[in-house]
């Protein structure tokens, strides 16, 4: 076992150096450098100390070497465009404003989609089948700013039940975790009755139905395991959307998240910023992935042996 | 003898895009207490639909099992019993064991667990008493170091192992009928007599009845008390297994004892292989089924369907070769003399 | 016992003409699919939706007085009216005749995108698992790597570091990485089929490589393709929305239903008509894709063939 996870942080640690790599030479790649329209302006000797304090003075390759020598220490660098704001503080402190947002909306989201998901599988064909299955596709549908656009013209301005946008109180979570929750209830609520619709077909489950087991203990201690084992590959790269699938949701309700900052740094084309964070997703997902290889392992009984040989 | 269970004109269909196939069509028979009865056929001909119809362990609306069908178990009709009474009958009064122990048991539980399942619903059992009953059973189908093996994870057993499993799993209980259907078919084999040879140990212990459902002659001869020859849904031949192995009148059950190796090479004969396909079952079939693939074939055949000729108090025969007008023919037994 | 007429006990053995009756008419994989797709009224009519939406796209704007970027000051912020069915923007352009020219360009994104995926992940998938050994190894840890970036933020990076906002650049950043989900599963796919029991089967009769893959590889592998092309059609098509939200999308004049919405969008609570028949179009054909995709599916699976 202990070899495997060796073996396993061996393999993550190349990829998420060849990530990193890759993101550096595609974003040095663009025409132009980043400081000409800001630099333009400045006098001769200005501008190069400005280049020089960003190191853009130096060839490709010797920044490339000092950023991963500063990503070692887990120096992103400083943003481009606000002199003074580091990348690492920044991502630092707007991370868990997403991953708050985005944890409540996908625990929400899970609980009712799996639910949805099992009930629709229960009652194959009939209604409650047929209602889950039209509401799950008509939510992966909809695209998230026109549902935005329509909860905030409904709960904000037509009912002013909620406020339409802002950061603060309890209550500006309220319509975000809504919204984020109803693509996530249709996927798993799909997911999870595919699955269990074919595990429901096993051999195992007429073995135990034979064995005298009542439906709802067939689909308790048999059905359930095996059916939402797959859900959990899911699971966790939706624990990673929790960051990325948020960028629209948290503009357009001007949530101080990560996602925020993302676009805001693409459109200012802040480049050392548009880079941590990318580098911080990568390092997120390529973590989650392996976290999400060693939680596979503890819930199914036939890879633990075969990770430990 | 004392009659456990008692089957009349069970029909069975399953629903398709094509149609309505009728997969058992009017099967009848009787079971005693700690009998053993093998239904024998091709694939396809009914057999497991038949033990799985005892059972009702068919789910509608895909499967449907006709309603004047009866299948009565201690005089008690399952067909009308309750959710309550038929999830009660299962595993405790009957169970089943499937053809393949690969898929038949859940992966992400142990083994012990499965066993104790049963145990614990049926019997009362608390924890620690399943345990140590689960333990015992494992024992009794022999696994090696059952106090180990029963935390194992089905994966970590072989085939046969597995087979003991679900044998144990079936039998924790004490059922009186145990339907086994096609036990050894996926194992290899010299694992196939082994477990063989445990169900009959087991069975004389436990003065269970077993079904057994094999397309596989060879696997009854030492085994079963009772044969019933099955084609397309109907049963075409019964009797002691003596009389269906010496005395059978029904060509279709002369072409599978022909295909039985030992059987038929004793003369150095060639291996019959039986020409064609059974019916498909979509077809309403009015006329004797194996009509088609039959060396005998009359006229009749083709018109009208035989009635079940009694020819001892235990041997039957669905076949219009018994009417007194028909010729008399050369039987397996026969040609095998030559 | 009945009288029987005793001409009718004549032994005649049997027949070969009627020892394989068939019963059922023999249909091959693909009529059988076709005919259990047709079954499927829902994703028939999802066809059929689309299928309009298709051809309003193609012709609506070339029989329509209005030209899509032709501004009008006399006609701006019209509402619905029968001159401008869908009514108009602030600069008076007609949005009955954008919606139709925006369906062009991301339909267009959605059918060639998926497709280009699926062609290039095929032919890597395919390749990878034909060598196998080292070749697939190499060949699979690059997809882990390229994976292992969210998806979206490829995207995002890509069209950034291309500085090109035209179709073309949009295709490519969305298909830079948009295969290897293709190219996995058609190799998880052909690595089953190369160890299943029939290909051993026709590799033991002597069938020859090419044969074993036009005969049994293409055809087993065709159905899981079509079906996921069918539900990568919808991500595409909203990859592209999300892109033009983010001004990342296709640039004035030229349009398609994300650019539509995201410049309605901030007026959405006065105007909502600018707004509506865009994202109509967009959760409708994202609706038509995933019917037709679930009923292809259900179709085109063989294990529940009766």
């Amino acid at each position: 076992m202990a070899k495997y996870i060796v073996k396993r942080v061996l393999a993550m640690l190349l990829t998420l150096f060849v990530v990193v790599s890759l993101t550096f030479f595609l974003v040095h790649a663009i025409p132009g450098d980043p400081l000409a329209s800001m630099a333009k302006a400045l006098p001769q000797q200005t501008r190069e100390a400005y280049y020089a304090r960003y190191g853009l003075d130096k060839p490709v390759f010797e920044q490339y070497v000092l950023y991963m020598k500063n990503l070692l220490r887990l120096d992103l660098g400083s943003s481009l465009k606000f002199a003074g704001r580091s990348v690492g503080g920044t991502i630092a402190s707007t991370a868990p404003i997403s991953g708050l947002v985005g944890g409540i909306a996908l625990l929400i989201g899970t609980a009712v989609g799996v639910l949805l998901g099992i009930l629709a599988a229960l009652n194959k064909g009939k209604w409650p089948d047929q209602v889950i299955r039209v509401v799950a596709i008509l939510g992966t549908t909809i695209p998230v700013f026109v549902l935005i656009s329509l909860f905030q013209l409904f709960f904000a301005v037509k009912m002013g039940w909620l406020p339409s946008s802002g950061w603060g109180k309890p209550i500006h979570l309220v319509m975000p975790v809504m919204v984020m929750c109803i693509g996530t209830i249709a996927t798993y609520s799909r997911y999870v009755r595919t699955s269990m619709l074919e595990t429901l077909d096993q051999d195992y489950v007429l073995t135990a139905r034979a064995k005298g087991l009542s439906e709802f203990k067939i689909v308790t201690r048999h059905v359930l395991r095996n059916s939402l084992m797959p859900a959990v590959t899911i699971f966790v790269s939706s624990m990673v959307g929790i960051f990325t699938g948020a960028f629209i949701t948290e503009q357009m309700f001007s949530i101080p998240g990560i996602g925020f900052y993302y676009i805001t740094s693409i459109n200012q084309r802040d480049y050392t910023m548009v880079m941590g964070t990318t580098v911080f997703y990568a390092v997120l997902f390529i973590v989650m992935q392996m976290v999400l290889d060693i939680i596979y392992t503890l819930i199914d009984p036939r890879i633990r042996v075969a990770g430990g040989k | 003898m004392d009659r456990i269970l008692n089957v009349e004109n069970l029909q069975v269909s399953f629903h398709t895009y094509a149609g309505e196939v009728r997969a058992v069509r009017g099967v009848s028979f009787e079971l005693g207490r700690g009998e053993t009865l093998a239904f024998v056929g091709e694939s396809g001909c009914g057999k497991t639909a038949t033990a799985k119809a005892i059972m009702r362990l068919w789910k509608p609306p895909f499967v449907e099992i006709k309603s004047d069908s009866v299948v009565e178990y201690n005089g008690e009709d399952v067909m009308k019993m309750d959710k309550k009474r038929l999830q009660s009958l299962r595993g405790n009064d009957i169970s089943m064991i499937f053809q393949d122990p690969m898929t038949s048991l859940n992966p992400t539980m142990t083994v012990g667990k499965q066993i104790m399942e049963g145990l614990q619903l049926h019997r009362g059992l608390n924890k620690a008493q399943a345990r140590e009953e689960a333990i015992n059973m494992l024992r009794m189908v022999k696994i090696p170091v059952p106090e180990k093996n029963v935390d194992s994870y089905p994966h970590q057993l072989s085939g046969g192992m597995r087979q003991r499993v679900m044998i144990a799993m079936a039998l924790a209980c004490q059922p009186s009928i145990l339907i086994a259907d096609e036990p050894t078919t996926a194992l290899d084999v010299t694992i196939q007599a082994q477990v063989l040879d445990l169900l009959q140990e087991l069975k004389t212990q436990l003065n269970t009845a077993i079904i057994l459902v094999t397309h596989d002659l060879g696997v009854i001869a030492n085994f079963a008390d009772r044969v019933q020859v099955m084609y397309a849904g109907q049963v075409v031949e019964r009797g002691t297994t003596k009389e269906i192995f010496n005395e059978a009148k029904h060509p279709y059950t002369w072409a599978l004892l022909n295909s039985v190796p030992a059987l038929a090479t004793e003369n150095k004969q060639e291996l019959y292989a039986l020409k064609g396909t059974p019916p498909d079952l979509i077809l309403p079939l009015n006329h004797c089924p194996f009509a088609a693939r039959c060396e005998y074939c009359m006229g009749i055949c083709r018109e009208q369907m035989p009635e079940e000729t009694t020819l001892s108090g235990t041997h039957k025969v669905s076949c219009w070769l018994e009417h007194p007008n028909a010729p008399k023919v050369e039987s397996f037994y026969d040609r095998r003399k030559k | 016992m009945q009288q029987i007429a005793k001409e009718k006990f004549h032994i005649i053995g049997i027949q070969e003409a009627d020892t394989d009756v068939i019963a059922r008419p023999h249909v091959s994989y693909w009529r059988d699919a076709w005919r259990r797709f047709r079954k499927n009224k829902l994703a028939l009519t999802a066809f059929a939706i689309l299928g309009v939406l298709v051809i309003l796209c193609v012709f609506a704007p070339v029989f329509s007085p209005y030209e899509y970027e032709t501004m009008d000051s006399s006609a701006r912020l019209s509402g619905m009216t029968l001159q401008h069915p869908f009514g108009t923007d602030k600069l008076g352009r007609d949005i009955f005749t954008r919606v139709w020219i925006g369906g062009r360009v991301s339909l267009t994104i959605g059918l060639v995108g998926a497709l280009v995926s699926a062609v290039i992940g095929c032919i890597y998938g395919g390749i990878a698992a034909y060598f196998g050994g080292m070749v697939d190894n190499i060949m699979m840890r690059i997809v882990e790597v390229l994976i292992s970036v969210p998806y979206l933020i490829v995207v995002i990076l890509m069209s950034v570091v291309l500085d090109s906002k035209s179709l073309g650049t949009m295709l490519l950043a969305m298909t830079i990485t948009g295969w290897c989900g293709t190219a996995r599963f058609v190799r998880a796919q052909m690595l089953q089929l190369k160890s299943a029991e029939y290909t051993l089967a026709a590799q033991a009769l002597g069938v020859s490589p090419w044969k074993t893959v036009v005969r049994h590889f293409i055809p087993n592998t065709m159905g899981v393709i079509i079906v996921s092309v069918t539900f990568d059609i919808p991500g595409y098509i909203f990859s592209e929305a999300f892109l033009s939200y983010m001004n990342l999308g296709i640039q004035p004049p030229g349009t398609s239903w994300g650019v539509l919405v995201s410049s309605a969008q901030s007026q959405f609570q006065f105007y909502p008509n600018q707004l509506i028949f865009p994202a109509l179009m967009i959760a409708l054909t994202m609706l038509c894709f995933t019917l037709i995709g679930d009923g292809l599916r259900d179709a085109l699976d063989p294990k529940d063939r009766k």
